[in-house]
């Protein structure tokens, strides 16, 4: 479903990445994790269409509908948005004015993400994690193929996030969703026949977590 | 006190300012709320040098400084978009020089008889036919793009990445908006003045996004407050025989110092 090839990157005479080669199934959930300043958002950027790399390709299978969460979260203070207004932006056809059968969608979902009632709050007044939660429903809410997640849980409780990475592998199983998901933090999102990729300018670990955890345990990504 | 409607000037400095409102209201949160809101200002001080080129060049100087402001807006935009120039410096570099060869223009162009203090301050009162139907076609212009681009236009206003990624034209999209606000701000630094047309755009949504939780209602709002207080400014105006432009500025600024007191009082 993707495939990146040779893929490098450079800002000025700063290489982000470099020489970055591998593949993506459908129905793949790829965990990439690394540590601040390995490339991982760029990594993803790059597959989004917000970066171009400097040589390489990267290699989308085609019609492949996309959803998004970006890392850096939109903060404009005083914008007056509501709820309705962010999510909606992620349906993929928009009309002038949300019909009720698409209201009634972002509802559900609000429900699911645990912020009933939020609907027409305005973003401005919701805390960090509300916040976040709106962005992921912008993401899931067109049913994409394809699902990129940078750093998706930084500002959720630990109770919700066990929750919602549920709600991504039942995604993964039942609707055969692909993920990626950019994390500095394991723990609580991973099964053991999940991808792993290490990244840190180069990719120093390409495989399942399980074998990752053997990578990690010879202390490769300390060296 | 309605007596001085029935004059056909009066009839038409009211058109014009309904428009020049629906116009700068329609525009004004596409460009506050994304910190472009002194793209407006910028533009004005272009179109004094534009309609100075203007007087010199032609019978009509909105047919020589229309094109020459719009090809400004989008020098801006372009020099915004490299990263070596921030957007607030690139209006500033290109308005300042704007204004430099207008002033240069004037000295030597003493035979045309050019009036600095009616670019500055602009009248409507004294509006030609041909600055009537440019302002209506403007403003039909900007209500047809944002009632066909709203969508697009909102999501590139409030996440410009997150529209990339949703394959919006985000660089189409700004040059036609900055285009349509040059265009705007044109007519009406000849109705409302260089040093005034700015403060149409950027008051409604200031004072409407006070009020209001949601883009859409922001957009309605200050449509309503514009009309209102560009109908006040010309009745107030009038009989005092005191400028319009500056009347109307001087009642948004009275309604925003209310808005923010009352708001401040309220939180306490």
């Amino acid at each position: 479903m993707i495939d990146y090839e040779n893929v490098s990157v450079s800002f000025g005479k700063f290489n982000v990445l470099h020489d970055i080669n591998f593949h993506v199934n459908q129905g793949d959930f790829l965990h990439i994790i690394g540590p601040n300043g390995s490339g991982k958002t760029t990594l993803v950027k790059l597959l989004v269409g917000l970066i171009k790399p400097t040589s390489g390709n990267i290699v989308v299978k085609d019609g492949i509908h996309m959803g998004y969460l970006p890392q850096k979260l939109n903060t404009k203070t005083n914008f007056p948005m509501t709820v309705q207004e962010v999510i909606y932006s992620g349906f993929q056809k928009q009309k002038l004015i949300p019909s009720k059968e698409d209201l009634k969608l972002i509802n559900d979902w609000l429900d699911q993400m645990e912020i009933p009632q939020l609907m027409n709050s305005s973003m401005a007044y919701l805390s960090g994690g509300q916040q976040q939660r709106v962005f992921l429903v912008r993401a899931l809410i067109s049913n994409p193929d394809l699902l990129i997640l940078d750093e998706p849980t930084s500002a959720l409780d630990p109770s919700f996030r066990e929750k919602f990475y549920q709600l991504l592998y039942r995604l993964q199983q039942e609707q055969k969703m692909t993920i990626i998901h950019v994390t500095h933090d394991l723990t609580d999102a991973v099964k053991d026949d999940c991808m792993t990729m290490y990244v840190d300018q180069t990719i120093k670990f390409f495989g399942t977590y399980k074998s990752y955890q053997e990578f990690e345990h010879r202390g490769h990504h300390h060296v | 006190m309605f007596d001085f409607l029935q004059y056909g000037f009066i009839q038409q400095a009211f058109v014009i300012g309904l428009a020049l409102a629906l116009s700068a209201s329609l525009l004004s949160p596409f460009l506050v709320l994304n910190h472009q809101a002194m793209i407006a200002d910028g533009l004005a001080h272009v179109s004094f040098a534009g309609i100075i080129l203007g007087i010199i060049f032609s019978g009509e100087p909105l047919y020589i400084a229309i094109p020459f402001v719009i090809a400004a807006s989008l020098l801006i935009k372009y020099i915004s978009t490299k990263k070596t120039i921030n957007g607030d410096a690139a209006i500033g570099l290109v308005s300042s020089l704007s204004f430099a060869i207008g002033l240069i223009l004037i000295k030597k162009g003493q035979g045309f008889n050019i009036s600095i203090e009616s670019l500055l301050v602009g009248n409507m009162f004294t509006a030609t036919q041909t600055e009537l139907i440019l302002s209506i076609s403007i403003t039909v212009m900007i209500a047809l793009f944002i009632l066909f681009f709203y969508r697009p236009l909102l999501m590139m206003t409030y996440d410009e990445n997150y529209a990339k990624f949703s394959k919006i034209k985000t660089a189409l999209l700004g040059y036609i908006l900055a285009g349509l606000t040059a265009f705007f701000i044109v007519i009406g630094v000849r109705t409302i003045g260089t040093l005034l047309i700015s403060a149409l755009v950027i008051f409604p949504s200031v004072i409407s996004s006070q009020l209001t939780k949601s883009f859409k209602d922001t957009l309605w709002l200050g449509i309503g407050a514009s009309f209102i207080i560009v109908i006040l400014g010309v009745f107030i105006a009038h009989p005092l025989e005191i400028p319009v432009g500056s009347t109307i500025v001087v009642i948004y600024s009275f309604l925003l110092l209310i808005l923010l007191l009352t708001k401040s009082i309220l939180r306490r």
